[in-house]
């Protein structure tokens, strides 16, 4: 599958899953697999550990910093494993097979700790001192640039529909409303919504193929 | 909708989940997914950018509609139709009045009313109509003679109300007054080239 190149938000790190597969596309493990891989952890083999890193740390790097920004990424990551470890050799994962599952939970409970906290260590805030730092969740200047040559390729895309398309897409992407209830206010069906979509997507990938030469288009099969 | 094409996580499915619109349990099946396979965490880079993209572009342009919006209600305030209405009142009690004062002015140079002004003894002054224009002819005898003669016409304060240049056809002197004058005491002056008065006519507007 071809796409338009951004910079990866998440660091370069080894991409395969399953020994059988070092592409790193390959399906995740089964349950099997994950029963065997709790048992080695609970056991305190090394090689257990390293599987587990091995097998989520580029998902849970990604999750993180999707979340939460690339600010202390690494510590968030090793306090995820770590917890994950923990409570494996404590017993409280009580079905192994679902391995993926818990990790996945531990995850968006990391997330959700940090968001509490900033909102917590906001309300505590006087005033911001020079040289407070700041989270910024925003990328680095090449990211910016990119991004906004994103955003003007949209807008073509934009001013190329008719009022009523853009209405449409503007409730799905600014608006975030669902589906059914754009279909239902905008008296579309869903065939309709899909399409439009689709087409909206492949007009950005030619405008985009066109402006940004090699590293263009967005494809979506 | 289809959450998955494959091994993998559909792009339907992922839109759905960069926009926040993934229910459950649909959603944890997709990021239990996303932890383990980095072909589609890439797939979901290329979407985040372009639905980030699209929202940012929808954004400025929802705001360039707004600011248009206010801009079009700024100059339309001005505009209510009472007001609308009332500037076109006015507009066309103006353009009446101009019309009607066209239209007296012109008829009164419809008519010209020709006068003969003299100082002969028991000449007494002359009258004129108003608003008329006034072809008048002046009676030149006893006066030297010039290849040009400045004639004024002035009111009874002394205020210019016409002048022009004219020349003398067998002891008579023509002018004409196009707009004619308003009631009131007038008097018509010639004078020498070199601005010396000459003669003097009185003439009154009724």
């Amino acid at each position: 599958m071809s796409g338009f190149k951004t910079e990866a938000l998440s660091a370069p790190l080894e991409t395969s899953v399953t020994p059988a597969d070092p592409s790193g596309s390959s399906p995740a493990p089964t349950g099997t697999h994950w029963v065997d891989l709790v048992e080695r952890i609970k056991t305190e083999d090394q090689s257990g550990m390293e599987e587990l890193y091995r097998v989520f740390s580029r998902g849970v790097r990604f999750y993180l910093c999707r979340q939460l920004g690339p600010q202390d990424l690494e510590d968030k990551v090793h306090d995820t494993f770590l917890i994950v470890v923990q409570a494996v050799r404590r017993g409280e994962l009580r079905e192994p097979e679902r391995l993926m599952g818990f990790v996945r939970t531990v995850v968006r409970r990391q997330v959700a700790a940090h968001i509490d906290q900033a909102v917590h260590t906001r309300r505590q805030q006087v005033g911001i001192e020079n040289g407070t730092v700041v989270v910024d969740l925003n990328r680095n200047p090449e990211q910016t640039a990119i991004q906004q040559q994103h955003e003007q390729i949209a807008k073509r895309v934009l001013h190329s529909i008719s009022k009523r398309d853009r209405e449409i897409l503007t409730r799905f992407y600014l608006l975030e409303q669902s589906q059914e209830q754009i279909c239902a206010q905008m008296n579309l069906t869903e065939t309709q919504f899909r399409l439009l979509k689709s087409r909206a997507k492949a007009r950005f990938g030619e405008l985009g193929k066109r402006r940004l030469g090699r590293r263009a288009a967005v494809h979506f099969s | 909708m289809q959450l998955h094409r494959g091994d993998h996580a559909s792009d339907e499915a992922l839109e759905l989940y960069a926009t926040h619109s993934l229910p459950e349990p649909a959603l944890a099946e997709i990021e239990e997914h996303l932890l383990v396979c980095s072909q589609c965490q890439q797939q979901l880079e290329e979407i985040d950018a372009y639905v980030s993209a699209m929202r940012g572009a929808a954004q400025r342009l929802d705001e360039e509609d707004e600011s248009r919006k206010r801009r079009w209600a700024r100059i339309s305030g001005g505009l209510t139709f009472r007001r609308f209405g009332w500037a076109m009142a006015v507009t066309a009690l103006v353009l009446g009045a101009v019309a009607l004062r066209v239209s007296t002015r012109h008829s009164g140079t419809a008519e010209p009313f020709a006068l003969l002004l003299a100082t002969s003894r028991g000449s007494g002054i002359q009258h004129a109509p108003a608003g008329r224009r006034l072809d008048l002819s002046l009676d030149m005898q006893g006066l030297p003679s010039f290849p040009r003669y400045a004639l004024e016409v002035v009111d009874e304060s002394a205020r210019r109300q016409y002048q022009s240049q004219v020349t003398a056809d067998q002891s008579v002197v023509r002018a004409s007054l196009p707009a004619g004058l308003r009631r009131g005491t007038y008097f018509i002056r010639l004078y020498s080239p070199e601005r010396e008065l000459l003669r003097e006519y009185g003439l009154q507007v009724d």
